[in-house]
Parts: C-alpha cells; sequence; structure tokens
C-alpha cells in the first residue's frame, strides 16, 4: 500500500522568510504521527501543505499517491482544525457541524436522508457527544467543540485524519480522556493519524512515530529514541528538559 | 381582497416586495458571517452605473443595471482573486468608481430624474409587469442556485479550509455567491432602491441569526422577518403615504430592535415568538386603521358625488358626457383616492370650484394616469394635462380655472377634444 502522505524537499517561504526547507516526511497507513516543535517552527504551515491548502514553492508534495490538486477522494481523508475555527455568534448547531462532513460524498442533487443521519448520530456517539446534536455549537465548552469537529472529521469514514493543536485551552481532564479516544481510533479502528501540537511531553508519550520541525526536520522516527537524542537539544536548545507527567 | 390589492401597482410591488424577501435573506446568511455584507452595497452602488447606462440608452434600467452588475462582479473577484487588492480595498474601489461613473452618466444626460430618483430611493409606482417579472425571473435563479449549492455555501461560511479539505471549490462557489448578489442587487434594487438594497441583505439575517438556533432555522426566520417586513412596510407606505423602500427597512430595523428587547426578557421560546407576532400585528394593524379611516373617507365622498350630464363642444361635434361633481370641498379633496382602476377608466369628475381660482391637483392615492382638462368660468377648455400616479407630483395649468375634469389617460385625444378649442356646457350652474 503507498504511504498515504509523502513530502520530497519541500520547501516553503513567505517573502525573504524561510519557513520550511528541504522537508522530507512518508506517512504510512497505521502510524500515529506527532509534529512538534515550537511555536513559529512552521508546524500549521507544513499542515496546510499535507492538506493540499497551500503549495509549497520547492518540493513535491502526494496524498494518497496524488498531487494535492488532482486530489479527489477527500472522503478519505479528516480534517480537525483549531477549536477556535469556530465563530461561536454563528447559529450553527453540532449536527449541523458534523453533516458537513458529508458533503464530500453527496452529490448537488442529493438530500440528507435517514442513512446520513444515522451516520451524525454514530460519529457523535464515537466521541460521546450524542446527547449534543441540536445544541447551538457556541454554547459548548472548548473540549466538546474539539470533540464535535472530531465527530465531523469520523463521519465520512476517513482513513487519515489529520489535527491541528487538537488539545489547545482543554483542561487537563478533558485530554486524557482525548487521548484515550485517538488511541483508540489508531489502534481499534486502524485510522492513521498525524497530530499537531507543541505539547511535546504528551505527544511524545501517544503516538507511535515523531516529527520534530524547526523550519528543517530535526527528528523522524519512534519517539523513545528522540526523548534520549540530541534532537531535543537541537530543537529547543539545551535548557530544555521533558517533564514526564503521569496521571 | 383587501382594497389596497385592487391596484395594479400594488400587486406587482407585493409580487416584487415578496421575491426580495425571499432572496435577499438567501443572500445575506452567507454574506453576513463572513463579513462580507459590504459586496451587496458595493453592486448596488455599480448597479446604478447600469441604470445611468439603461437610461441613456433608452432600453430598461432594470436590464442596464443587470449586465453591468454582473461585469462588475466578475471584475471584482478576478481583483480580489488575484490578491491585487486586499479584502475590502476592491470593494471600496468599485463601490466609488461604480457610483463615479453613474454620477457622470447622469449629468451627461438630463432629463431622467424622476426615474434616477426611483432607482435611488425605491419605487413601487414604477415597477412595470415586465419588471415583475424580469425580477421574479432571477429570483428564481437566486433561489434555485441557493438550494442546489446551499450545504456546500454552508461549510464555506462555517471554515473555508474545512471545506476545501471536504473538496468544495471553494473559490468557484465564492465566485458564485458574488454573482447571486449581483443578481439580487438588481431584484431588490426597484423595491428599496440602490441605497437600501444592502439592508434587505443585512438586517433579517441579523434577526434571523439572533433567533434561530440551528443554521436552517435561522435562515427560515431571515425569510419569514423579510416577508414581514415588506408585507407590514408596504402597506403602511399605501395608507400612509410613505416611501415604500425606507418604510419596508425602517419595518425590519423595527423587527430587529423588537427581538433585541424581547431577547433580554426571560421568557420562554414560545412566549418571545408570541410576543413577535403580537407586536407584528398590533404595529400592522394599528397603521391600517389609522389610514383605513383616512382611505375610507374618501371613499364616501366618492361615492356621494351626484351624477350630471354635461356637453362638451370640440369643433363641429357636441357630445354629452356623464360625470360625478365634486361640489363639496370633502368630495374636492376627494377625487379619485384610494378608487379602483375600473373606476377610472368608466367614470369622469368635474370639480366646480364656483369662481376662477388658481390651484394644483395632486395624483396621490390614484391608482392610474389620468387625464386633467382645466376650464375656464365661461366653459373654454384652455389646458389638458396628464397626470401620472405619485406621492409628490402636483399639476396645474398656467392661469387660473373654475372648472377642471378628469378622466381616464387618453380621454380627450380618443374624443378629438383639443385644448384651446372645445368647450364645456354645464347645463345647471350653479
Amino acid at each position: 500500500m503507498r504511504p498515504f502522505v509523502e513530502l520530497e524537499g519541500v520547501g516553503v517561504s513567505y517573502g525573504e522568510v524561510r519557513v520550511l526547507d528541504g522537508i522530507n516526511l512518508t506517512v504510512e497507513p497505521g502510524d500515529f504521527l506527532g509534529i512538534i516543535g515550537p511555536n513559529g517552527s512552521g508546524k500549521t504551515t507544513l499542515l496546510r501543505v499535507m492538506l493540499g491548502l497551500l503549495e509549497p514553492q520547492d518540493g513535491s508534495v502526494r496524498l494518497f499517491g496524488q498531487p494535492p490538486a488532482a486530489f479527489r477522494e477527500w472522503r478519505r481523508l479528516g480534517y480537525v482544525p483549531q477549536r477556535a475555527a469556530l465563530d461561536p455568534a454563528l447559529p450553527v448547531t453540532v449536527g449541523e457541524v458534523v453533516a458537513t462532513g458529508l458533503v464530500a460524498s453527496l452529490g448537488i442533487f442529493q438530500r440528507i436522508g435517514t442513512r446520513e443521519r444515522t451516520r451524525v448520530k454514530e460519529a457523535l456517539a464515537r466521541v460521546g457527544m450524542e446527547a449534543h446534536a441540536r445544541t447551538r455549537i457556541g454554547a459548548l465548552s472548548t473540549g466538546q467543540q474539539q470533540r464535535v469537529l472530531i465527530a465531523r472529521a469520523l463521519v465520512s469514514d476517513p482513513e487519515l485524519i489529520i489535527l491541528d493543536e487538537p488539545t489547545g485551552g482543554v483542561d487537563p481532564e478533558a485530554q486524557t480522556s482525548f487521548y484515550a479516544m485517538l488511541q483508540h481510533l489508531s489502534r481499534e479502528r486502524e485510522v492513521t493519524l498525524i497530530l499537531v501540537s507543541h505539547d511535546i511531553g504528551v505527544v511524545a508519550k501517544e503516538v507511535n512515530k515523531l516529527a520534530c520541525l524547526n523550519r528543517r526536520l530535526i527528528f523522524h522516527g519512534r519517539p523513545g529514541d528522540f526523548l534520549s537524542d540530541a534532537a531535543l537539544t537541537a530543537l529547543y536548545g539545551p535548557a530544555v528538559r521533558i517533564v514526564s507527567h503521569d496521571h | 381582497m383587501p382594497e389596497l390589492l385592487q391596484f395594479g401597482f400594488m400587486q406587482r410591488a407585493f409580487a416584487a416586495g415578496v421575491v426580495m424577501a425571499i432572496v435577499c435573506p438567501l443572500i445575506g446568511v452567507f454574506l453576513v458571517p463572513r463579513r462580507l455584507s459590504l459586496i451587496a452595497d458595493t453592486l448596488a452602488h455599480v448597479a446604478l452605473a447600469g441604470v445611468a447606462i439603461g437610461l441613456l440608452m433608452g432600453t430598461s434600467p432594470i436590464l442596464g443595471a443587470l449586465i453591468v452588475t454582473v461585469v462588475g462582479a466578475l471584475g471584482m473577484e478576478r481583483l480580489r482573486s488575484h490578491g491585487a487588492l486586499q479584502g475590502d480595498a476592491a470593494l471600496a474601489v468599485f463601490l466609488s468608481g461604480g457610483f463615479a461613473l453613474a454620477v457622470v452618466l447622469i449629468s451627461l444626460a438630463r432629463g431622467f430624474n424622476a426615474d434616477l430618483f426611483a432607482i435611488l430611493f425605491g419605487s413601487i409606482l414604477t415597477v412595470s409587469p415586465a419588471d415583475v417579472w424580469l425580477i421574479s425571473a432571477l429570483g428564481a435563479v437566486v433561489v434555485a442556485t441557493i438550494l442546489l449549492s446551499y450545504r456546500r455555501l454552508f461549510v464555506i461560511t462555517l471554515h473555508e479550509d474545512l471545506a476545501r479539505t471536504s473538496g468544495v471549490p471553494v473559490t468557484a462557489l465564492n465566485l458564485m455567491l458574488t454573482l447571486l448578489t449581483a443578481l439580487t442587487t438588481v431584484v431588490a434594487m426597484r423595491m428599496v432602491g440602490v441605497l437600501l438594497v444592502s439592508a434587505m441583505i443585512v438586517i433579517p439575517t441579523l434577526t434571523g441569526f439572533s433567533l434561530g438556533r440551528s443554521f436552517r432555522r435561522a435562515t427560515t426566520v431571515a425569510v419569514v422577518v423579510a416577508l414581514g417586513a415588506v408585507g407590514i412596510g408596504l402597506t403602511a407606505a399605501y395608507y400612509l403615504s410613505l416611501a415604500a423602500g425606507g418604510a419596508v427597512v425602517l419595518t425590519a430595523l423595527l423587527i430587529f430592535a423588537g427581538v433585541a428587547v424581547l431577547k433580554r426578557i426571560p421568557w420562554g421560546p414560545r412566549a418571545r415568538l408570541a410576543a413577535l407576532l403580537l407586536l407584528c400585528v398590533s404595529v400592522s394593524s394599528a397603521g391600517a386603521s389609522a389610514q383605513e379611516g383616512e382611505c375610507r373617507r374618501w371613499r364616501e365622498a366618492f361615492a356621494a358625488m351626484p351624477v350630471r350630464m354635461v356637453t362638451v363642444q370640440a369643433g363641429a361635434k357636441t357630445m354629452a358626457i356623464r360625470v360625478k361633481v365634486a361640489e363639496t370641498s370633502e368630495q374636492a379633496a376627494a377625487g379619485f383616492q384610494c378608487s379602483t382602476p375600473q373606476e377610472i377608466q368608466k367614470t369622469l369628475i368635474l370639480f366646480d370650484f364656483g369662481q376662477e381660482i388658481y390651484s394644483q391637483f395632486h395624483m396621490n392615492n390614484v391608482p392610474a394616469a389620468l387625464d386633467i382638462a382645466f376650464i375656464k368660468a365661461d366653459g373654454a377648455i384652455f389646458s389638458i394635462l396628464k397626470m401620472d400616479p405619485s406621492p409628490t407630483a402636483l399639476y396645474g395649468p398656467l392661469g387660473n380655472f373654475r372648472f377642471a375634469l378628469e378622466a381616464r389617460a387618453g380621454f380627450y385625444e380618443s374624443q378629438g377634444i383639443k385644448q384651446g378649442e372645445a368647450r364645456l356646457r354645464v347645463p345647471v350652474p350653479r
């Protein structure tokens, strides 16, 4: 099976500023990849490149073996933006948000029917939000909004889910159950996951592959190797140590 | 049928208003959350240039507006998507550019001031049957397109990147939305005027957003609010002789304000809805009853006018004509006000002021154009004018007159009666 994501020599500049340089990265089916790095290290840019939202000046990108511009099977991909992405003032219910995940698989003349409504319910049940289908999105807590966005990504039954800083602003308790849910997706449902975060300590514990980014890719491999590796020093400077907080 | 719907022009106004009330919020719910409301205002100003071109070339101003607005919308999207001008800068350029072009074109051609006034501020009297068809066709195109792409437009409204990563062609749909906004502008322009188009797109949408829990519900509420504003606003405009566009927009604002106040009261949603409905009904019935009275007064005066036979001598021909005579000042004030076009077709009103006076006639509340002959005390018909329905225009001859004879438009020409050559004889002088 081909890798889901292949980046070769990817480089991006905003004007004079080089944000990404010489990035080589592959994501294989079954991976749970954490992309970590300090603020301003190019994490979000890398994510946008992978999603086909940004065309890099250098290098090539392949999504499920195809260049993003030619990619049509969006149903296979789920994207979870940062939770601040949704305008809380907009009158939108949880059910409506989740149903937008089906837009790629429904034709223009197709209406949302019983089958689609069932899928929305199932996706909400998987993130423990089935009781909130008719709640306005602005009335939810940060963690709940994040779960809704994940349900939205899950509803089309994707093979790959890309999450952008999913635990930002989420309280520690909710974080724990959130990562348990991701583990379940990865192990039981064999969904390939890419997680972008600046929280090395937590991410390194959860993922089975780690990519450390600071304009260039400094480390790419198993997380256990990283924590003992000199890469951490290269990434954050010598003063930083990983403090593992077990709950 | 309610009295005001007996008039062709009011029927057309309501038809155009209903189309506008459905179309404007449907566009608004996708523009307002993305802070693109200014697009509508910009396209309205571009449309004004189109109106000026249409009037200059002697074609339909709506057709001119349609073509120019669509071209403007395409140009605007091009500038924006190529990043040549950022966000609202492109809008500002087109808004002022369209308006400046319109002003220059208007100064080039003098003589369509009345039409122009109607386009700037809206006019229900100038909505022709052809306009109603064009407006309905454009409205149908907008509604059908929105319904078919509703889900896709909704994802874009929610989050553009989510839309793109769901395979939604965001750039193409943005262009489509701008084009639909152009069509909507043209639809609404006739009713509320160029300067108030964006109000109809924004205000009902905001009301819907503050009342609806889901996006679908908010959209429905916005359409209902706009329909209510058109219904109440047009009725008020008819009975209180107000500018229709302003009345409709002010009604929408009143509903919006009413909703904002009601939301602060800790009632259940049902109680709030009931209170809102009650408010709408009471406002409209108060407005209607206030003016129902005035129209009834004119109708009673019209009915009470005595019928007489008079003769008109035109050249070698003498004809006997049955007329209603406005003898009292109440009857003279009433004239054809609040009558039906059918009554105007078959009735003539003779005003007798008893002596030669100087006065002018207005055409407020009169549903069809009239011809009026002004007659000296000796019966000489010295001036014949055509009077068009208008809430503001005044008509009068150069000189004093004792009698005035109002008839349907074209009556005098069809009878061969010319000013300066014909005489009126009233057999029973007062």
